[in-house]
């Protein structure tokens, strides 16, 4: 595992936990359980292994996977949501307005990096190791 | 996991979610019913008295007015979670069919909107915002037409969502299909006379104003507050002036009496309106307009007097920058130096209007200095190009002072913030409700008529405004592209405007239908009418047709 990498992955992965974290806990103008739950659980691995991996942890290239395929899943699961939901309401209220469709895009494309792309990339940097 | 494994896996990922969100697309959207179903009600004094959905034949001669709802769509709901079922339903758009154990019953819109439940569902506290359809009102009434529990409709029945058209025997209300292109001076200056008598047959002998009413039921809904009753009084007063109403004059002064005699207290030196022992500045700024279009129109020159002291008092609470202290603690006798919404405009349109009356040269001063300040140092920050808020009294104070101290800069702001909310105002089609001439970004909320009735009076501020400066600055092309993008918006809110207005309305639906004839609606759906309502989209028209009638250009 190459120092660069190793370090350049830990701090985007604490960078990930830190903009989840204030996104969700300070964004969000309501608190739903399973999005809290699920916030929670993304900030506290993306913490951990980004610290494993900056400090050069045994345990850190374990840990990164896992994390990473947790938070890939997440992340497609709430793509997925956002793509249903705006299907449900343009099926309920026609086309769902310029304003929602801007906003429901916005914030895919906020959570697609740190959520989806992040993880991904991890993986495969992981299996070059 | 290998590149290949990776781009199998997204690839896959999108195929699967593109065929779900197609079939969710499909499963809820509408379509054309199964076999064509009419439901026909009759409704007496507000309430419901006989329905019955075909085949069965209309109801046995009921006395009352009879309503005739088709379903021309049907689609896929769900109940569960809440917050879906309750964002299910097109607000006055949509109902809901439920089967259960071989029985049919219909929620209609109509019973929806009677008992209020469309845009009090679930409730966003932090926004305090509550969207879609009260869902405990639809389960209520499919259990009693099925004769089964709440928890057993939701639990067992088969919900559909049904699209309706709805056609009531008699003619058609006054102002029904107005649009941007058919409305007339003649049609807004009946309607905004239509809402001054709405206003002035709720005040009492003592002045005070039916002020939050329930129009289903024609009941009050309790509150009252001090800024609302004088800018209600500042309109009754605009329409008197315009119409010579005697009503509507009586109805101007008890309100403005019942201000001057009992809600101004001593503020330290000065007198300002208020009840509490901390008051804020908003009802003695909307009082002083209040009392100068008294004074202005002549409908009682004695309150000259009281302009000139609420005028005193707004000015002692002005800091050295140009903003105001919006709270005064009349215990300790001094200002307190926070700052709320709205006040600020509103303060500085009352000194340009008072300086009209007194002409003091303080107040003209105290006025400019406020506007510059609000279009200032208030409005600068990063991004301040690409954000505007709700505020539109600046823009009035702009347009006031124009002739006596033109703000260029008050100007450019007003036309950037008007260009900003064009941005987001509705065509007709872009939402499933009538909503053409609104401002929002998305269909979940009905769109808020006062606020559409606030932006246009900023926005006749704006046009009156750009009318004078290009009287000072001819030949210059933008003026006449900016005059008709702004006459476009105007036109097509006050058509909303005038459309949404209850002439009654849905009549057959009020339990008494003359008593909120004027009356406007916060929104299409929500038809709890309180006095400022009526006030911003009355003074609005009224103003409209000032500007419309001494127009050059």
């Amino acid at each position: 595992m190459s120092v660069r990498g190793r370090l350049a992955f830990g701090f985007l992965d604490l960078v990930a936990a830190c903009l989840v974290a204030i996104g969700v806990f300070r964004g969000l103008p309501s608190r739903v359980w399973a999005v809290d739950g699920c916030a929670a659980a993304v900030v506290a691995l993306l913490a951990v292994s980004g610290v494993g991996l900056m400090l050069g942890a045994r345990w850190a290239p374990r840990v990164a996977r896992a994390t990473s395929m947790i938070v890939f899943a997440i992340g497609l699961a709430l793509v997925a949501t956002l793509a249903l939901t705006a299907s449900y309401l343009a099926g309920i209220y026609g086309p769902v307005g310029k304003g929602g469709a801007v906003i429901l895009t916005l914030v895919a494309a906020l959570a697609l990096p740190y959520l989806v792309v992040l993880p991904a990339s991890q993986l495969l940097w992981l299996r070059r190791r | 996991m290998t590149p290949r494994s990776l781009a199998l896996v997204l690839l896959a990922y999108t195929v699967a979610l593109a065929v779900a969100c197609g079939l969710v697309h499909r499963a809820v959207g509408l379509h054309a019913p199964r076999e064509p179903v009419t439901i026909t009600s009759v409704w007496r004094d507000g309430a419901l008295v006989a329905r019955t959905a075909s085949p069965e034949p209309p109801p046995a001669a009921a006395e009352g007015t009879r309503v005739r709802e088709q379903v021309v769509g049907e689609g896929a709901m769900l109940v569960d979670p809440d917050l879906a079922f309750a964002i299910s339903l097109v607000p006055g758009r949509d109902g809901v069919r439920a089967s259960l154990d071989g029985k049919v019953a219909y929620v209609t819109p109509d019973d929806l909107l009677s008992r209020q439940s469309f845009d009090h569902g679930a409730t966003i506290a932090e926004l305090g915002l509550a969207v879609g359809v009260r869902t405990s009102d639809v389960m209520a009434l499919l259990a009693e037409r099925l004769q089964a529990s709440a928890p057993e409709v939701r639990g067992r029945a088969t919900l559909t969502r049904i699209r309706v058209e709805r056609t009531v025997e008699g003619p058609p209300a006054p102002n029904a299909g107005i649009t941007a292109e058919t409305l007339t001076p003649a049609v807004v200056k009946d309607a905004a006379f239509a809402a001054a008598r709405y206003l002035a047959r709720g005040i009492d002998p003592n002045g005070r104003m039916r002020y939050f009413v329930d129009a289903p039921t024609n009941k009050n809904l309790g509150g009252y507050d001090w800024p609302r009753h004088a800018g209600a009084t500042y309109f009754l007063a605009q329409a008197a002036h315009a119409s010579h109403e005697p009503e509507l004059a009586i109805a101007a002064l008890r309100a403005a009496w019942l201000l001057r005699d009992k809600a101004m207290v001593a503020c330290g030196e000065e007198r300002c309106i208020g009840d509490d022992s901390i008051v804020e500045i908003g009802s003695a700024s909307l009082a002083l307009i209040a009392f100068v279009e008294i004074v202005r129109t002549e409908l009682d020159p004695t309150f000259a007097p009281q302009v000139a002291e609420l005028a005193r008092f707004l000015r002692a609470q002005q800091r050295k920058d140009g903003e105001m202290q919006h709270l005064y603690d009349r215990g300790a006798r001094h200002a307190i130096d926070v700052q709320y919404l709205y006040f600020s405009g509103e303060a500085a349109l009352a000194l340009s209007r008072a300086h009209l009356i007194t002409h003091d040269a303080a107040d003209l001063e105290a006025s400019k200095r406020v506007l510059a300040y609000l279009v200032g140092p208030a409005w600068s920050f990063f991004g301040d190009r690409y954000y505007f808020g709700e505020e539109h009294w600046t823009c009035q104070a702009m347009d006031d002072l124009w002739e006596r101290a033109p703000d260029p800069a008050a100007l450019d702001f007003c036309v950037r913030w008007h260009a900003y909310g064009r941005r987001m105002q509705y065509g007709p089609g872009d939402t499933p409700f009538d909503a053409a001439g609104a401002f929002g970004v998305g269909p979940l909320v009905t769109p808020r008529l006062t606020p559409v009735a606030s932006r246009c009076e900023a926005g006749v501020a704006t046009r009156h405004a750009l009318a004078l400066a290009n009287g000072s600055a001819p030949g210059r092309s933008c003026w006449r592209k900016r005059c008709a993008a702004l006459d476009a918006q105007l036109r097509s809110s006050l058509a909303l405007l005038v459309r949404q207005q209850l002439r009654p309305g849905a009549a057959h639906l009020f339990a008494d239908p003359q008593a909120v004839a004027g009356a406007m609606p916060g929104s299409e759906v929500d038809w709890q009418l309180r006095i400022d309502y009526a006030q911003h989209a009355g003074s609005a028209m009224l103003r409209w047709l000032e500007v419309t009638a001494a127009r050059r250009d």
